[in-house]
């Protein structure tokens, strides 16, 4: 008898030792602890990370800018810079496939297009086809042009112009463009003074 | 590139490009979304970049173009390019600036809504509400339907997270009921009128959701969510035979299935249906113990044991759940110490292998096979996480970019030494030719001198003998000889004969050489026009060798400060990207950490929770046992009176949830 009573307030006091702690702790209820579940956002530290990043970017470009500006001053100083550039206005009576460009006699350009940059061209953008250095005085410039024609006949056609380079830089246009009253494609050097 | 970003693009694009009719709308000065020519070939380049998708390009070519002032005949199209590109390229403010000064400019009101409507969805998107909130007031006019109605859902999110209940479901009640947002609009007023303590409108708007038909994934998920908002409504208004209903109709593999079954079981036991509650309950215990409601109840089944008498299962169910919580605490303690490990964050994001251009898609996060990973599911679906996963990564690929840059100087450095080295060479024998081409034409100029009086009074016709050729010259020459000869021996008769042979053949020599005067003058003449040609083209040499020659001197002057600014903006911007990416590691970092201890605070709760559960079924069940021996004495009733042990209240984390957010 005397065991099981021992045994008996034994378990109340662990019973009670359990409780009290609980009051100790203040132990949360589930709803207590639901609440803390959601963490609240801290918008202010992204947005200035945000911000932060795009102040990096704006002066990536920055400095893209100047480096793309650098090498071309090294490659092509503005008093011998020659560049052709390729445009199309053609409708349908020329479709382009290649062009090779020769200056003075010598291939110094040659291109395959691809659907995108047909595209893009047809859109009213103008490529820039080849980049060189070039001496004052006077020049020859020829391209050999490769497509297809009215009904998608093969067409081959080469385009000459003779051009002065001076100090400043020179800026040469081969312009594909499409005559309505003959239908057929047009093609001619235009220089940019 | 996002969808939206593509549409903004072709949109903007079409203020500069499109071919649209001026007809009605020529009241536009000078408008920037009509047909035109390319005029400035740096313009046409840009746009054949642009229009192959090669943005970055594109961007780097319009900021040199107008840095070389190469844009003057479309300045503003090129700006307003520009403007579409900084929206891609995540320059918002940028972009927006821009618009703020372009858009007005253009023709049509639907394409300049547009853009300003995409500007402020990205705003939005990027947590800076002002902003948009500041575009949708004051910058749109009049949008297309459809936009129109994802304007107002917009519009509405923003008020819901300012708490302007009222205005929200305003804004969400004026969308068409034939809009493909109108389910979603619905969804958000039902939210909309439940925060104001609408419960009715509310329950009828979600009850609405669920009679539409599953058309699609995206219906589908918004139909459980709002089963089981409206579930979880009914369940706080006591409504179980209606929760169950509801809740009920959940599909078993939809994320909301396992708050669902928690739900069920507690509309089951509400009731005071404990065997039927123990049928969800038993479904939801083999799921993954990382879900909050598997944790609950693992707590909870115990307690319906404890109902239905079966004490000894209960103790065994209530030990079972402390282990679990144990082990639980453990795994998230580790999950934590890796996610607070320096590495952690580019553990989440392996070295790229995709393209390096700042405008190119980013691949989607993949999350790791890690125990983080599995205790942070939620986390990384989060457009928080992902919004600041999506800086890191740009962040790691622009330091790349500048990384390949700054090995690029050196080869350009190469190139500028070279271009000096050859300079050098070239230098000396430049200044040898121009000196010995200075010199020629120097003594040309002496000679030319003596020449011109000879030339010009042969032009004058005074003198033909200024005519004669060389061997003319040298018959002259000598007839002059004889004629001398003849002047000293003037007084002597000896030589008469001779004298008149003498005067005879000067005589035919100037015969000879008056005969042709007009030939020759005109050869003179010619020769004149030559000789001066000559002296131009001559000069015209020297001066080209000479300015090529100034050119070459300075032609490198000023490249040396250009690398060296070009160096240290580099290593600058190397800092500041480390360092920024650094603030955006401890950023993620602190927030998952944020996450893995509640989760953990959340385990310790229900841990408490348990043991107070089990000392009571061990007292209910200690009681229970004295009483049916007989051993409870009346001192022992005292006892247990003033220690008398509560149950834990149970409330499930499902009243406390937002389920809607």
């Amino acid at each position: 008898m005397t065991t099981s009573k021992t045994r008996f307030r034994t378990f109340i006091a662990m019973i009670n030792l359990v409780v009290l702690s609980f009051q100790a702790v203040a132990a949360p209820t589930v709803s207590e602890i639901a609440a803390e579940v959601k963490v609240e956002s801290t918008d202010t530290t992204r947005i200035s990370l945000e911000y932060e990043l795009q102040d990096i970017k704006k002066d990536v470009l920055k400095i893209n800018r100047d480096l793309f500006i650098l090498e071309e001053d090294l490659l092509f100083p503005s008093n011998t810079q020659t560049k052709v550039f390729l445009s199309t206005d053609v409708g349908q009576y020329f479709k382009l496939d290649s062009v090779t460009i020769k200056i003075n006699d010598k291939p110094v350009a040659n291109h395959l297009y691809t659907e995108r940059e047909l595209d893009a061209l047809k859109r009213g953008a103008i490529q820039g086809l080849h980049t060189e250095n070039l001496a004052s005085g006077k020049h020859e410039i020829i391209a050999i042009v490769v497509g297809f024609g009215p009904e998608g006949r093969d067409y081959r056609r080469a385009v000459s112009m003779e051009f002065e380079k001076g100090t400043g830089p020179k800026y040469l246009q081969l312009q594909i463009t499409g005559d309505r009253v003959k239908q057929q494609p047009e093609f001619r050097f235009k220089d940019w003074e | 590139m996002p969808t939206f970003l593509r549409f903004v693009h072709t949109c903007v694009i079409g203020l500069a490009i499109a071919s649209v009719s001026l007809s009605s709308h020529a009241r536009v000065k000078n408008p920037l979304d009509v047909p035109h020519y390319v005029k400035d070939i740096a313009y046409g380049e840009i746009l054949y970049d642009y229009y192959q998708q090669r943005y970055f390009s594109s961007i780097t070519k319009t900021l040199v173009a107008q840095e070389k002032g190469a844009l003057d005949s479309h300045k503003d199209h090129a700006e307003l390019l520009l403007g579409s590109l900084y929206v891609s390229y995540g320059l918002i403010n940028e972009a927006e600036s821009i618009f703020r000064r372009l858009l007005e400019r253009t023709t049509k009101k639907e394409t300049k809504d547009q853009a300003w409507f995409y500007l402020a969805a990205l705003h939005y998107k990027r947590g800076n509400y002002d902003r948009s909130r500041d575009i949708l007031n004051n910058e749109l006019t009049k949008l297309s339907d459809e936009l129109e109605s994802e304007r107002r859902i917009l519009n509405a999110i923003l008020l819901m997270k300012e708490k302007d209940y009222k205005k929200a479901v305003k804004e969400l009640s004026a969308i068409p009921r034939q809009s493909r947002l109108n389910t979603y609009a619905k969804y958000n007023m039902a939210v909309a009128f439940a925060s104001l303590g609408k419960g009715s409108r509310s329950t009828k708007l979600f009850d609405a959701i669920l009679n539409k038909p599953k058309d699609d994934g995206e219906v589908a998920a918004l139909k459980d969510k709002s089963a089981l908002a409206l579930g979880i409504d009914f369940l706080r208004q006591e409504n179980y035979e209606n929760a169950i209903l509801i809740m009920s109709g959940i599909r078993l593999d939809s994320p909301f299935a396992n708050p669902a079954l928690l739900g069920l079981g507690w509309a089951h036991l509400s009731k005071g249906d404990y065997v039927a509650a123990l049928t969800p309950w038993t479904e939801l215990k083999t799921r993954d113990t990382v879900d909050r409601s598997v944790q609950e109840i693992y707590f909870h089944i115990p307690y319906v044991y404890e109902q239905l008498g079966a004490v000894h299962n209960a103790l065994e169910g209530y030990l079972e759940a402390q282990e679990l919580y144990k082990s639980e605490k453990l795994r998230i303690k580790q999950a934590i110490d890796i996610v607070n490990s320096i590495t952690w964050v580019d553990t989440l994001s392996p070295p790229l292998d995709y393209s390096i251009d700042p405008l190119d898609a980013l691949p989607d996060f993949k999350p790791p096979k890690s125990l983080d990973a599995y205790y942070l599911y939620q986390f990384f679906a989060s457009h928080k996480f992902n919004e600041s996963y999506r800086n890191y990564r740009e962040l790691q690929r622009l330091s790349i970019l500048i990384r390949r840059w700054q090995d690029n100087m050196p080869i350009f450095e190469g190139m500028l030494n070279l271009n000096k080295a050859r300079l050098a060479e070239l230098t000396p024998r430049t200044n040898e030719t121009l000196a010995l081409a200075k010199a020629k034409r120097n003594q040309f100029e002496e000679q030319l001198l003596v020449l011109r009086p000879i030339q010009l009074s042969a032009l004058a016709g005074d003198n033909p003998a200024a005519t004669a050729s060389l061997g003319e010259l040298e018959i002259k020459y000598r007839l002059d000889g004889v004629e001398s000869l003849f002047e000293i021996h003037k007084e002597s008769t000896f030589f008469g004969r001779q004298k008149k042979k003498l005067a005879f053949y000067k005589g035919v020599w100037l015969w000879n050489v008056s005969e042709n005067a007009g030939q020759r003058y005109w050869n003179i003449e010619k020769q004149d026009i030559e000789i001066n040609k000559q002296q131009v083209i001559l000069n015209n040499k020297i001066e080209q060798l000479s300015l090529a020659h100034d050119i070459a001197d300075k032609r490198f002057n000023g490249f040396e400060e250009r690398f060296t600014a070009i160096y240290q903006s580099l290593d600058e911007m190397l800092v500041r990207i480390d360092n920024s990416l650094i603030r955006h590691q401890s950023y993620m970092q602190s927030i998952a950490s944020e996450i893995l201890q509640a989760d953990i605070t959340y385990l310790e709760g229900l841990e408490d929770q348990t043991l107070l559960a089990l000392a009571h079924a061990e007292y209910t069940s200690f009681v229970a046992d004295r009483k049916e021996r007989g051993l409870l004495t009346k001192e022992d009733e005292a006892i247990l009176n003033e220690t008398k042990v509560e149950p834990p209240k149970r409330r499930s984390f499902l009243n406390i949830k937002s389920w809607w957010d």
